[in-house]
């Protein structure tokens, strides 16, 4: 079973979305991810399997970006 | 774990629809859709990957559903006037049991999205469609014109009708347009002449 985790973020350009795609490709629990560049939140979605939120979140601030989980 | 609410989906998707038919692609956005919807913008995000996502999923499942209605009790067998005249009542059925839907249809028809969609559903519809219209032209029931000028003589009419029909406006100065059976017939009788070799 594949967990869906949603992000707010401040990936807004193609660079920075490089410099996390770095990070992801190395973790082989992400099966599925992308960043919604148009809205405002810069919304991270990630389709995984067992990856806790805090630890997306220290990947994401560890490539430079700011990353909190939204509430649902 | 989260489990999979389909009234919630469901409730996306029709405030979604809304919003394109009220202020176009640009009018949506997943904030202004979660507001609308009484959902979390996480929410929306759990079920569709963004924008595009959405509504492309909107359009498939459109596309289905408007598809599935045109083939009731359709057999592309039938003669061509019969065939056709059964398409023209599940089409006007379907787009006055379902205005949002058809004002949905309308505003993608012509983005990257109808295209898209179109290649993603069942090709039931399409062969049905195809065979109709070759058996007809083989049995001397109908010209063979090329396809766009098929579709805008057999179902153009229909729409703009069932248009006139929806809005209650034809012409200044005329009183409310109501598409009736009487009419139907009239304008179906005038196709099929057109239609005729």
């Amino acid at each position: 079973m594949t967990d869906i985790l949603v992000f707010k973020t401040n990936i807004s350009r193609k660079n920075d979305l490089e410099k996390v795609a770095d990070r992801f490709y190395e973790d082989h629990r992400i099966k599925q991810w992308n960043v919604d560049r148009e809205d405002i939140d810069k919304v991270l979605r990630i389709e995984a399997r067992h990856l806790p939120a805090i630890e997306v979140i220290q990947l994401v601030n560890e490539a430079g970006y700011s990353c909190e989980e939204l509430p649902d | 774990m989260r489990i999979r609410d389909n009234n919630k989906i469901l409730g996306i998707k029709q405030k979604a629809m809304k919003m394109i038919v009220k202020e176009g692609f640009d009018g949506l956005s997943m904030h202004k859709l979660a507001k609308a919807a009484e959902v979390s913008p996480a929410t929306i995000y759990i079920y569709f990957k963004d924008r595009d996502d959405l509504i492309l999923q909107m359009c498939i499942e459109e596309a289905s559903k408007m598809t599935a209605a045109t083939l009731e009790n359709f057999d592309p067998d039938m003669r061509f006037d019969e065939g056709l005249k059964l398409q023209w009542l599940n089409r006007a059925n379907y787009c006055m049991k379902n205005p949002v839907s058809m004002h949905f249809m309308e505003q993608i028809r012509f983005s990257p999205f109808h295209d898209k969609a179109f290649k993603m559903i069942d090709t039931t519809f399409f062969s049905a469609m195809h065979q109709f219209v070759t058996t007809a032209i083989k049995r001397k029931e109908l010209v063979s014109v090329p396809l766009e000028v098929y579709w805008s003589v057999a179902f153009a009419p229909l729409y703009q009708l069932v248009k006139m029909h929806m809005t209650g406006k034809s012409f200044p100065g005329r009183k409310k347009f109501v598409l009736d059976e009487a009419t139907m017939n009239l304008t179906l009788e005038l196709v099929l002449k057109a239609l005729k070799p």
